[in-house]
């Protein structure tokens, strides 16, 4: 149960990080990296360590992604049928 | 073993779960939008049911018979996405807040450590909005999710502070033992009384209330970063700013007041005055954000983050000490 379970966690995670540096939108890069860092939290809860997933959470999943929310938020996007 | 887990399916569906935070989401809309038309000598809402009460569930079934349009522009995911993610996210916190514990005394999903995946949730939130208002591609809508996180990095670090402080006075990171230790000994919750302001500031500011309505201020950005939102999607939205609003004054009333955990009487059943205790804590708590809402006017962006930063972090900070001298001196 628990090593199939830790697998496809270790899968999941990988296939988050590929796509995060693969995807050419920004904000898709930022989006994916959340969802590495949530599973990341998830295989440190299956591992038994609660406390290093809840901030495991707090700091990548939530302070990491606002902080790449600012920067994204500096860049600039084509707005529909007009060329800035 | 079946009747528990009966026992628990009813739970998270029906009763503490979501068919009672949908009914009390709405219900808050009422009250808030109620207290505030008084308190502006209107009526509010008054014709769908006693005194309007089923106003919200009519605005509700409303919204969701509209037609739901995607502009060509928008991405198509996100725009998808987030009004989902965003009734989800709500509804996943209040399991983590001691509402009306029925056969366990706390939280649903309660766990060591839930305040830190609070704090989580919470900004998670906020970063959802932005990605609705990113996959939008409307111009208002990305000004609306610009100014958002712009106020969110203004807030975020107080409300996170204010709430693990009362973790540290009570020596829990569980909102259902804080509650629990709060209501023991409540010279603990005196000792936070800055903290409780702290909280409320940030809670308008999270729930986008008046003084901090800056991301969908009406007069400049048309609605902000809901804007291009309509149908089904608007529906989602407005529910989930409902369940924000009761997530908020539950939150609140379980980190600072005590939650649904008080004095009894030994021949009522423990659930109704845990029932009652909540109702009466989140209730007064809903009526202050409704109030604040009401007396303020809209601050200007540099005022709002030069609040945020110069005084609330500072007074967050000050909370802390206060706490670790409290807690150094041994008078809790």
């Amino acid at each position: 149960m628990a090593p199939a379970l830790n697998v496809l966690l270790v899968c999941v995670i990988t296939t988050f990080a590929i796509l995060t540096v693969v995807v050419k939108d920004l904000i898709y890069a930022m989006l994916f990296f959340a969802l590495m860092s949530v599973s990341i939290g998830g295989f440190y809860f299956v591992l038994k360590a609660p406390y290093v997933a809840v901030f495991q959470l707090l700091i990548y999943a939530g302070a990491v992604v606002v902080l790449l929310l600012v920067t994204v938020m500096l860049t600039t996007k084509e707005v529909s049928g007009e060329t800035s | 073993m079946v009747f528990w887990g009966v026992v628990a399916g009813v739970e998270l569906l029906i009763f503490p779960g979501l068919f009672f935070i949908f009914w009390l989401a709405l219900f808050y809309q009422w009250a808030d939008r109620k207290f505030h038309a008084k308190l502006q000598t209107r009526y509010g809402p008054l014709h769908i049911g006693a005194k309007g009460l089923y106003q919200p569930f009519a605005d509700f079934v409303k919204l969701l018979g509209k037609e739901d349009i995607v502009p060509k522009a928008a991405d198509r995911f996100l725009f998808t996405l987030a009004p989902i993610m965003l009734l989800v996210l709500p509804f996943t916190a209040m399991f983590l807040v001691p509402t009306v514990p029925i056969h366990s005394n706390v939280a649903f999903a309660a766990f060591e450590g839930d305040i830190v995946v609070m704090i989580f949730i919470l900004t998670m939130i906020a970063a959802l909005k932005f990605l609705a208002a990113w996959g939008s591609t409307n111009r208002f809508s990305t000004v609306g999710g610009v100014r958002l996180i712009l106020q969110l990095i203004g807030y975020e670090i107080p409300l996170a502070v204010v709430l693990l402080s009362a973790g540290m006075i009570t020596s829990s990171l569980s909102i259902s033992t804080i509650a629990q230790r709060m209501d023991a000994e409540p010279l603990k919750a005196i000792f936070l009384v800055p903290g409780l302001s702290i909280a409320i500031i940030c809670f308008l500011a999270e729930l986008e209330k008046v003084p901090f309505d800056i991301p969908g201020a009406e007069q400049e950005i048309v609605a902000g970063w809901q804007t291009e939102f309509s149908g089904r999607r608007l529906a989602f939205l407005r529910l989930s700013s409902d369940i924000e609003l009761v997530l908020a004054s539950t939150l609140i009333a379980a980190v600072f007041l005590g939650g649904p955990y008080g004095p009894t009487l030994s021949y009522i059943p423990i659930e109704f005055s845990y029932f009652i205790w909540f109702f009466i804590k989140a209730f007064v708590v809903l009526l202050v954000i409704s109030y604040m809402r009401t007396i303020f006017a809209r601050f200007r962006i540099d005022q709002m983050i030069q609040f945020a930063w110069r005084y609330l972090m500072v007074t967050s900070i000050l909370q802390v000490m206060l706490i670790q001298g409290v807690l150094a001196a041994g008078w809790v």
